[in-house]
């Protein structure tokens, strides 16, 4: 014999220690089932294992992987579920669950369990943030994208509550009950906030924005002024009572706040024309005045300014005090024609017709081909009753535009009433050479020509009125 | 009297000939070709392609791109032109707009609208603030009927929605105005009707429309027109404007006939068609299977009353691996099946067009488009069909971006190319703004998209969950109702099969299918439709009376909220009619001429109303029809029109079906037999003493 008995007895005995330490465990072996088919056999072994082996992480998510294989996800669902249930706050199970219910189209049940997730990683003994904002911000997003209201707001709440500087998250959820008109939770909202960051300006400012939204004057002037005590002499909040006393037309509260504004930011040109504005509807004219022209004095280009101050003047009746700034605004800008007609008119309103009169004559000598100018001046004239002036302007205008039927019309009207009869005779019938279809026209030059003693004439054109069915001139009515 | 009658008679000119006035069907959309995303050149990654078209081809119009970057072509000669459109991605696109804006000015001139979609697109950058608008694009937006200033920074306390046509606005999202720091400020001048006005309250003008009817035009800025969300993935998207009112206002499209590439018989149509990838991958269902043959006996053989259109990859029999005489006896197993229309999907299937990049790795060869597209048919012609068979459709492969000469040369050689676009709609991407058009253009040439996903794209590219392709049912769901924008397109690679749950997915939605009333066809039978669509030429001959020229393969034409139904006696070429909620589908016979004529009452029947085969060569015979069908499965129809009560036979290659009008005078028919598609069989329905 080559071996004693006791080698062939330890031979088999280090082979059967080994066999015992090398042979693959019963998961192992199930590992080795060929992925192939209905998975049934995967299936089966591993249903089979867990009984056995409750809760086992591998073999959990090769039972869920061979459902999945065989095309059955929906039945893989109670296994990860369990299993994550057993270990709740495990992030990757967590997932895991997500998505499988999101691959089956279940998007309700994948949301509502998001919230599980996330409510048990909070609860870990460190929880880990990037984790929980993770999950939080997908659901926000696609919460958000669906415009489910509630679901954006649980999940914006949820990442507000994580902390941080960023306020990014709660100004969402401001944001969101403004648009949908849930004031009454934006401002409870605002006030939470405010307790804990009572100087914050920003959400002090809301607030104040939020009551004036709802038309809450007093309330908004009330939380102005709390504001205020909180943050004495803050401009953004000075600028907003301010604002508030305007719309109530309490002009000397206003006046104070922006005295105090113009101190603290003096290159803010809204605080001065406000603060003319109060002088201006207190009656101090003047001096609201004065605080105007400092305005233009700093930005004499800026036509706004200048703007700001005629309408101080003229909205208080104060016409030639409005003309006065016109006059310098016209001097600045010659060609603003919205300068020009405003000056017109307030000489007009501070009873300076002369003066209009002056100006629109330099300005038609300047263009006389201008009919606009030209018509209003004549008209202005023929105001005055500066008739032969009137009558000059009026031909001048007739031979520059002979096409216009209300400036012949004026004309022989006005020479008419000037008593020289023969003028209008021959305006109108030169009128009516180029407008032969105006009966009240012909009527008119009958009536003249009979009174001149031309009876002759004027019969045949009576006549020439009879005759022919007449057609209305352009625009009368029919 | 009579003297005067006879006289009137004889002196009366001749009946005038009804004046026959062609209706525009092109919308040109402006692009810049020098600055397409992605470094794509063309179109097909522009917002408007992949997001607007399909509601286009659902309103019957093309879609023309013209590139903007270039110099345009006068207006006033564009062919068939019924609008201009922008959609911008930018305020500022263009370094000097003044050309593009003298060109949209004459193009309001000549009479077309411009919508103005997303972006001005014509603003020009400024040194400092907003992009402003230059004298020549303000007077091109005062022409379109708006004034245009730099957009109004808002928050949620500033800006509410003041008015909005229900009917328009808040499609897929209600609009939110402070969703955004800005939004557009648009003064409508008169004349323009709003759709959605926005009210501030911080001082500045009180109001701005960003979305309205205009009186040259149309506009929609964003975020009003579709929203999106680019931080998730997949990306969110949503309508805020409904795209078919919206467009259809825009377009004045009300009371016209729209070309329709989706019914045939009255019914849906569905395809079911494979690309040749993986026929040779061993199938884990069986692993001395291929996928190809697992397909064989567990889809094809089981199926024989549907129609497949099924491609392989010709390159595959050039390597040593495919050339078993098992491998070659299951291609030609596969592709001569009677229920199978063979096509090709390239040689070595190219993945990417454009740089030649090819799947497979065939020995010294190199891409040849020849060599993938002409020669790849004719080698699966002569080695694997049958003499009276051919290879007639070819699917695109890989990015499916061929080139303008990729698609002439299919063309010249008789083969109908389709694939590339698609899109899904269901619970994962729930918006209709997923669907592709029904089409690409390259230079001259056209490419017809798929007319949805296959497997790949809900398998997460074949990575899992495998069983992913059941969720197409809910895509086919959403894009047949309420709005039928799309025929059921059931595609897949032969790969599905290598996979046991891929290919249950697949036999759920075969059986999904099959519980449909649709009307089965071949790939290359919807391809052809479809080819039609953009021939078709519409012509008003009359009030309420369209001819349509050109274009036989395309079988319907749809009126939308169409009171009226066809005049069957005046109408030529109307075969009958069915109505769908919101929709009048019109079917027409295979001549390339047809006038539908409108009017309140269809005059007296019998007509087709709905039916799972073809129709040729339909006669009226007495109270009765002749006419010759072709189809799959169980022939099934639905006449209408016919006398109440009365009894009625239905005759086709020697079975019959009898049975009574019911009281609204329909009958709906089955015979017993299956159709197999086959020579088209002559069928009489006869009124029975």
């Amino acid at each position: 014999m080559i071996f004693r008995w006791g080698q062939v007895a330890a031979f088999f005995l280090v082979l059967s220690g080994a066999g015992w330490l090398l042979y693959p465990s019963e998961y192992f072996r199930g590992q080795m089932h060929r992925q192939e088919g209905d998975r049934s056999q995967s299936i089966e072994f591993f249903s089979y294992y867990l009984e056995r082996h409750p809760y086992h992480k591998g073999a959990t998510i090769a039972l869920a992987a061979a459902y999945e294989a065989a095309g059955r996800p929906d039945e893989g669902l109670p296994v990860l579920l369990s299993f994550y249930r057993h270990r709740r706050g495990d992030f990757e199970s967590g997932q895991a669950v997500v998505r499988l219910y999101e691959r089956c189209a279940m998007k309700k049940q994948a949301a509502d369990f998001r919230w599980e997730l996330v409510r048990d990683l909070r609860n870990m003994p460190h929880p880990e943030r990037r984790q929980i904002e993770a999950i939080l911000y997908e659901a926000y997003q696609r919460a958000s994208a669906a415009q489910d209201d509630e679901g954006t707001l649980r999940a914006l709440s949820a990442l507000a509550s994580l902390g941080g500087k960023d306020t990014g998250y709660r100004d969402q959820v401001l944001r969101l009950y403004l648009v949908r008109g849930r004031f009454d939770k934006a401002l409870a909202m605002l006030r939470e906030n405010l307790l804990q960051e009572p100087k914050n300006v920003e959400l002090r400012r809301a607030v104040v924005r939020l009551y004036r939204l709802r038309k809450m004057d007093q309330e908004a002037l009330q939380e102005a002024a709390a504001a205020l005590e909180a943050l004495p002499g803050n401009p953004a909040l000075l600028g907003d009572r301010a604002s508030l006393l305007i719309d109530a037309k309490q002009w000397a509260r206003a006046e104070a706040d922006l005295k105090l504004l113009m101190a603290r930011q003096p290159k803010e040109p809204a605080w001065p024309q406000e603060l003319a504005r109060c002088m201006l509807e207190q009656g101090r004219i003047e001096d609201g005045a004065k605080i105007l022209e400092a305005l233009i004095a700093q930005d004499p280009d800026d036509m706004r300014r200048w703007w700001g101050l005629v309408y101080a003047y003229a909205d208080k009746g104060w016409h030639g005090d409005a003309a006065g700034v016109l006059e310098r605004m016209h001097a600045l800008q010659p060609r603003d024609e919205k300068v020009f007609d405003t000056l017109l008119y307030e000489y007009q309103s501070a009873a300076r017709t002369e003066k209009a009169i002056t100006l629109l004559t330099r300005r038609v000598r300047a263009a006389p081909a201008d009919g606009r100018r030209g018509r209003q001046l004549a008209y202005m004239l023929q105001e005055e009753e500066r008739f032969a002036e009137a009558i000059a302007e009026y031909r001048r205008l007739v031979g520059l535009d002979p096409a216009d039927a209300a400036l012949w019309k004026a004309l022989a009207f006005l020479e008419e009433s000037r008593g020289s009869r023969d003028s209008a005779i021959d305006t109108l019938e030169r009128y009516i050479a180029l407008f032969p279809e105006d009966p009240k026209a012909a009527e008119d030059l009958a009536g003249l020509l009979a009174a001149r003693g031309d009876r002759k004439r004027a019969i045949e054109i009576l006549k020439g009125l009879f005759k022919a069915p007449t057609a209305a001139p352009a625009g009368a009515v029919q | 009297m009579r003297r005067a009658a006879l006289a009137l008679l004889l002196g009366a000119p001749a009946a005038a000939a009804p004046v026959a006035v062609e209706l525009p069907r092109k919308v040109f959309v402006l692009y810049r070709g020098d600055a397409a995303p992605g470094g794509i050149p063309g179109s097909q990654s522009l917002s408007f392609h992949t997001r607007a078209e399909v509601w286009f081809d659902h309103l019957g119009l093309v879609a023309e791109y013209l590139d903007a970057s270039k110099p345009l072509p006068d207006p006033a000669a564009l062919d068939s032109a019924r609008a201009v459109l922008t959609w911008f991605a930018d305020e500022a696109a263009f370094g000097d707009p003044k050309p593009v804006c003298r060109w949209l000015s004459s193009a309001m001139d000549a009479g077309l609208p411009w919508i103005l979609l997303g972006r001005t697109g014509l603003r020009t950058k400024a040194a400092a603030g907003f992009p402003a608008i230059e004298p020549d694009c303000g007077d091109a937006l005062r022409k379109l009927g708006v004034v245009l200033d730099a957009p109004r920074p808002v928050d949620s306390m500033s800006v509410a929605v003041a008015d909005a046509d229900q009917a328009v606005v808040g499609f897929e999202r209600r609009p939110d105005p402070s969703e955004l720091p800005a939004v557009p400020a648009v003064e409508l001048l008169p004349g323009g009707t709003a759709l959605l006005t926005l009210a501030f309250n911080d001082g500045g003008a009180p109001r701005s429309v960003p979305v309205a009817l205009t009186r040259r035009g149309a506009l929609a800025l964003d975020p009003f027109l579709l929203y999106a969300n680019r931080e998730v993935t997949p990306m969110e998207y949503r309508w805020v404007v409904d795209p078919l009112a919206f467009f259809g206002a825009a377009l004045r499209m009300k009371g016209l006939p729209r070309p329709d590439a989706t019914t045939l018989s009255g019914r849906r149509m569905v395809m079911y068609r494979v690309d040749g990838d993986g026929f040779f991958n061993r199938s884990e269902i069986s692993r001395r299977q291929y996928s190809g043959e697992v397909f064989l006996r567990q889809v094809l053989e089981k199926k024989p009353d549907l129609p497949f259109s099924l491609s392989l990859i010709s390159g595959y029999y050039e390597l040593n691996l495919y050339r078993a005489p098992e491998a070659l006896t299951l291609s030609r197993l596969v592709l001569n099946r009677p229920n199978v229309e063979p096509g090709s999907h390239g040689f070595a299937h190219p993945l990417v067009w454009s740089s030649g990049t090819l799947a497979l790795s065939i020995p010294r060869y190199r891409m040849d488009p020849e060599r993938e597209i002409v020669a790849s048919a004719r080698t699966l012609e002569e080695r694997f069909l049958s003499p009276r068979k051919r290879v007639s459709v070819f699917q695109w492969t890989g990015d499916c971006l061929p080139s303008e000469s990729d698609l002439l040369l299919a063309e010249r050689a008789g083969l109908l190319g389709i694939n590339g676009g698609g899109g899904r709609f269901d619970a994962e991407f729930p918006s209709y703004a997923y669907l592709y058009p029904m089409s690409r253009v390259a230079g001259s040439a056209r490419q017809l998209y798929a007319p949805a996903y296959n497997e790949n794209d809900f398998t997460g590219l074949w990575t899992g969950p495998y069983y992913g392709y059941r969720d197409a049912i809910e895509t086919f769901r959403r894009t047949g109702a309420p709005r039928r924008l799309k025929p059921v397109d059931v595609y897949v690679h032969y790969y599905s099969a290598e996979k046991f749950a891929a290919l249950q997915a697949y036999k759920q939605v075969l059986a999904w299918s099959e519980s449909q009333p649709l009307i089965p066809v071949w790939g290359g039978r919807y391809a052809r439709a479809a080819r039609d669509f953009f021939k078709m030429r519409v012509l008003r001959t009359g009030p309420r009376r369209f001819m349509l020229e050109g274009a036989p393969e395309l079988r319907t034409v749809r009126f939308d909220d169409e009171p009226g139904v066809p005049d069957l006696a005046a109408s030529q070429g109307v075969l009958g009619f069915k109505r769908e909620p919101g929709s009048l589908y019109v079917h027409l016979d295979e001549s390339a001429r047809r006038e539908v004529v409108l009017a309140a009452e269809p005059g007296p029947g019998p007509w087709l109303e709905e039916a799972n085969f073809e129709v040729e060569g339909w006669s009226r015979a007495g109270e009765g029809l002749r006419f010759r069908k072709r189809g799959w499965g169980r022939a099934e129809g639905t006449l209408a029109g016919l006398r109440p009560g009365r009894g009625y036979r239905v005759r086709c290659a020697g079975r019959e079906w009898t049975g009574r009008a019911g009281s609204d005078g329909r009958i709906s028919f089955s015979l017993p037999d299956s159709e197999r598609w086959g020579e088209a069989r002559e069928t009489t329905v006869e009124a029975l003493r």
